[in-house]
Order: C-alpha cells, then sequence, then structure tokens
C-alpha cells in the first residue's frame, strides 16, 4: 500500500496516471488541470520516485530538499527541462534538441488562491506557444475552482508527449496560451463541469485566421470520473469542445484504468474549419488509441496507436505508432526511450528517439 | 565501519547499479530499434536539372495566364505575380517534407504559400520564410516570361 500511497498522489496531473491512481489532479498540482508545478503534498510524494534511490549514495546531498519551498512556505517554485534525440527536419537527421526549459514559481496568497508563473528559455516554434504563462488558480469552494489569466483552453485530456496527434494536429500544441477563464464545477466527487471564455489571438495567428476584436473562442466540457475501489477499477469518460471564428472542434475520450497496474484510453477528436486558407482540410478526424502498464513503480511501459485523417479540397491519412518506456531512474529524472513508426502522405519511416526530462 | 567507507560504499553500490541499468536500457533499446529504423520518401519529387516550358495557351497551364494564378509542375510550384513577373518554387515544404501543391495540400493566400501539413507559410516571390514552424525558405527559380510562354530556369 506504499505504492498506492506515493502513485495516488504523484502523476495524476496526466489521466493515463490518474487512472491507474484514481487521484484527481489537483490532488497534487496548483493547476486544477494539472500542470508540472506542484503543491507540497505533490512534490512530497513523488521525491522518493525512481529506480535508484539517492539517499545513501553521493547524490544524497541533491535530494537533501524537505520541500518545494522558496525562503517562505507560501512560495514555492519548480522546474521542466526536456530534451531530445530525434529525427527531424526536411531530410529527418538525428538530432539533439531542447524541446522547454521552463522555471516556475506560484505564491499562495491564502488557503486555495495561488499566483502562478512560468517563462521557458526554449524558442516557440509556433506561433500559438507562448514563453510566458501567468495565471491565478483559485478554489473558493470544496466544490468550485477558477482560473484566469494566460491560461491554455480546457480541451480534451492531458498528455506529457508533445506529438499524441489528438493534441499536435489540433493544434494545441505545448505552452499554447490565450487570455482567459474557466469555471470548474464539480457537483458529485466523480463529475465535473467545465466552462471557459479565451481570446482566439494566439490560436488565430497560428491559423493566420483574421480576428476583430470582439471576437472571442468558448470552450467547455463534461469529465465523469468513477471509481470501484472494490474491484479496484477506474473510468473515465470525457467530452469537451472549442469555437471559434469558422472552427470548431470537439472530442470524446473514454478510459478505464487498473489501480497500480495498467490504462486504457481512446481519444477522438473532430476538427471541422470553413476559413478560406486556413487549410486545405475542411474536417480532420483524428483517433488515437494508448495503453500502460507499470512494471514497476519507476517503470512504466507504453503504447500508442494514432490515425488522423483530413477530407476537403485533399485528403491526407497519418498514422503512427509509438512503443517505449517511462524510466524514472533517479527521482525527478526520467528517460524515455521510444520507437516511433509514422506513415505520412510524404514518409513512412521508423525510427528511435530519447527524452531526458529533468523535472522538480 | 567509518562513516567515509560507508560512503564509498553506498558510491560504489550506486555506480554499479546505475551503469547497469542505464547501460543495459540503452544497449537494449538501442540495439533494437536501429536495426528496425528505416525512411522512405514518397511524393512530391525534388525539382529537376531541365528547364520546364510552360505555355499558357495550353489547358493545362492556363491558370497562368493570370496574375494569381499557380500550379504544381514536376517539383515546383509556379506562380504567376503579375502580368510581367512570375516565380518558381520548389513545392517541398522545408519543414517536414509535405507537398505545396496549391491545388492540393498547399494554399495561396495573398503573397503568402501556406502549407497545409503545420501551417508553415512562405513568400510566394522569394520563397523566404514568413511564419514556422519551417525554418528554412524554399528555393526559388527564376522565370523567364516572354509572350504567352513562361520557362523555369533550372539549370
Amino acid at each position: 500500500m506504499i505504492f498506492l500511497g506515493v502513485s495516488a498522489t504523484e502523476l495524476a496531473g496526466l489521466p493515463r496516471f490518474a487512472l491507474t491512481s484514481g487521484a484527481t489532479c489537483s490532488s497534487c498540482h496548483v493547476n486544477v488541470t494539472g500542470g508540472a508545478m506542484r503543491t507540497e503534498g505533490g512534490w512530497f510524494s513523488i521525491r522518493n520516485v525512481g529506480l535508484i534511490q539517492p539517499r545513501n549514495t553521493f547524490l544524497a546531498p541533491l535530494y537533501g530538499a524537505k520541500s518545494n519551498a522558496l525562503f517562505a512556505k507560501n512560495l514555492r517554485w519548480g522546474f521542466d527541462m526536456r530534451v531530445q534525440v530525434a529525427k527531424r527536419g526536411r531530410e529527418l537527421k538525428r538530432d539533439v534538441f531542447a524541446m522547454q526549459a521552463v522555471p516556475y514559481l506560484s505564491f499562495e496568497v491564502r488557503e486555495n488562491l495561488y499566483l502562478y508563473g512560468s517563462f521557458n528559455f526554449v524558442e516557440p516554434l509556433f506561433p500559438s506557444q507562448q514563453r510566458f504563462t501567468a495565471a491565478v488558480f483559485y478554489r473558493p469552494l470544496e466544490k468550485v475552482a477558477f482560473k484566469a489569466g494566460f491560461i491554455q483552453p480546457k480541451f480534451g485530456i492531458r498528455y506529457d508527449d508533445h506529438t499524441v496527434f489528438t493534441r499536435q494536429q489540433a493544434q494545441l500544441r505545448p505552452m499554447y496560451q490565450e487570455l482567459g477563464m474557466e469555471l470548474y464545477v464539480s457537483p458529485r466527487d466523480w463529475l465535473t463541469i467545465t466552462g471557459g471564455v479565451y481570446s482566439p489571438e494566439h490560436r488565430a495567428a497560428e491559423s493566420n485566421v483574421p480576428i476583430n476584436e470582439s471576437s472571442v473562442m468558448i470552450g467547455g466540457g463534461v469529465d465523469f470520473r468513477p471509481m470501484d475501489w472494490e474491484k479496484g477499477l477506474s473510468y473515465l469518460l470525457s467530452g469537451s469542445f472549442l469555437l471559434q471564428d469558422g472552427q470548431t472542434m470537439y472530442g470524446v475520450q473514454a478510459g478505464i484504468g487498473l489501480i497500480d497496474e495498467a490504462s486504457f484510453i481512446v481519444d477522438y477528436v473532430r476538427w471541422e474549419n470553413d476559413v478560406e486558407g486556413l487549410s486545405p482540410l475542411s474536417r480532420s478526424d483524428i483517433l488515437s488509441v494508448s495503453v500502460s502498464y507499470q512494471l514497476l513503480e519507476s517503470l512504466v511501459l507504453e503504447m500508442r496507436a494514432e490515425q488522423a485523417t483530413g477530407k476537403g479540397r485533399s485528403e491526407r491519412r497519418e498514422r503512427q505508432l509509438v512503443l517505449g518506456f517511462q524510466v524514472f531512474v533517479l527521482p525527478f529524472v526520467e528517460l524515455r526511450p521510444e520507437y516511433r513508426w509514422r506513415d505520412t502522405p510524404e514518409v513512412q519511416m521508423a525510427q528511435y528517439t530519447a527524452q531526458l526530462h529533468i523535472f522538480y | 565501519m567509518k562513516n567515509s567507507e560507508l560512503f564509498d560504499s553506498a558510491r560504489r553500490e550506486f555506480i554499479v547499479k546505475g551503469l547497469g541499468v542505464a547501460g543495459g536500457l540503452v544497449l537494449a533499446s538501442s540495439t533494437f530499434f536501429s536495426a528496425c529504423e528505416f525512411t522512405e520518401f514518397k511524393s512530391p519529387s525534388e525539382p529537376g536539372e531541365t528547364n520546364l516550358v510552360l505555355d499558357t495557351t495550353t489547358e493545362q497551364y492556363n491558370v497562368l495566364a493570370a496574375p494569381g494564378g499557380a500550379v504544381a509542375v514536376a517539383g515546383v510550384v509556379v506562380i504567376r505575380l503579375s502580368p510581367d513577373r512570375a516565380s518558381a518554387l520548389s513545392r517541398i515544404c522545408t519543414h517536414q517534407g509535405c507537398d505545396l501543391d496549391p491545388n492540393d495540400n498547399g494554399s495561396i493566400v495573398g503573397d503568402r504559400l501556406r502549407c497545409g501539413c503545420h501551417g508553415s507559410e512562405f513568400n510566394t516571390g522569394n520563397g523566404d520564410v514568413l511564419k514556422g514552424p519551417a525554418q528554412v525558405g524554399l528555393r526559388s527559380y527564376p522565370v523567364e516570361i516572354r509572350g504567352n510562354v513562361l520557362t523555369v530556369i533550372m539549370e
């Protein structure tokens, strides 16, 4: 049960981990929808997750911190750095490149009221990605939470992989932010209803869609998260939408988790647009199926199969298969070796990649 | 046992375990995965080395008779910019190699040639990158206009 105690609070910011732990994102994260910045409880629970325990080694001094507080108890810090080795570019040459290097700060003004900010030192690649994040997270009541500032609109479910089709092809990239606000209401433990209003500015910049000053983007969704503790099962059923001038996106996700062992998630997104010149595709259907199996607390096997099909002036079909491991070599140090096969109208390729992820 | 000996013992144990785990993972995964790596490019083809002669009185190329017309030929996109000016750009997006054929995956909006895959945009006149994720511009080829005939100089 020690394992359950650890895993239940550590990585639940991701639905895959939420399904195998039965916990909610806000159990450990400052942001109610998850994210790198952890509360003290979230930080504490992950500090011992690693194949190698540094306690009795020369690395012990690096792991001596008693919390993630900085100077004062209500000021917390963290960071998330990712470096990857993969083939990329038109020539598909192997390259080592930084994906992100983001320090975080959060200030707990009073109980359940956080000010949060981050900065990415790696130059964003896409116009919708922003270097700064600045937001307020507030939970005035146990069943009500509020988020405002530069935030990523809630749509679908989070992944810890930037290439998942349902995020990448739908242009919901990591570090994508809009000025907006979101409200979360949880009338039951297993039910959360979300609604939000955002500026469409950054997404429009990426799509090259002209917007007027009164344009707004609206989004919302419903998450069902029933649990069956007796059988050790957790479930996920989620539906969400995002509406922007001329563009409609909606998604449905379903998942089942075997506590402490495995998860299975199906994620479907449909993106429709009638903006001339935005894309030769007027409709895209994106499907992702992912499976995870925890071999050890710090060693997870992952598989994912995806397909994106586009219809319109032209037609496209892309498929991807990913097989890999998530290895927490040391606490706060993760290695992710993967084998990736991809088939597009331009190229069919298979490669191995590796990602080094250091976080705190 | 002294503290320093304890430290050395723990250090040795850590190094052995660490190297074992990391080495095993790297070796096993890279050996297996390297053997299964491959890359097979499909369409479109790279631009050739023979000049392209396009007669705008023919049905195939008549869209090039008027400004704004564009057509993909062999490995290039030919765009009629004005009555006395045309451009020819590689039709392979420099980001991920998608086809920029304006009648298929590409789009021309104003002076921008946009890739339908990931949204990169290039100047229709010279191929310069106007918007990422592409980092490198499209190769541009000179075009001569004589009467109704456009010649793309590929040599």
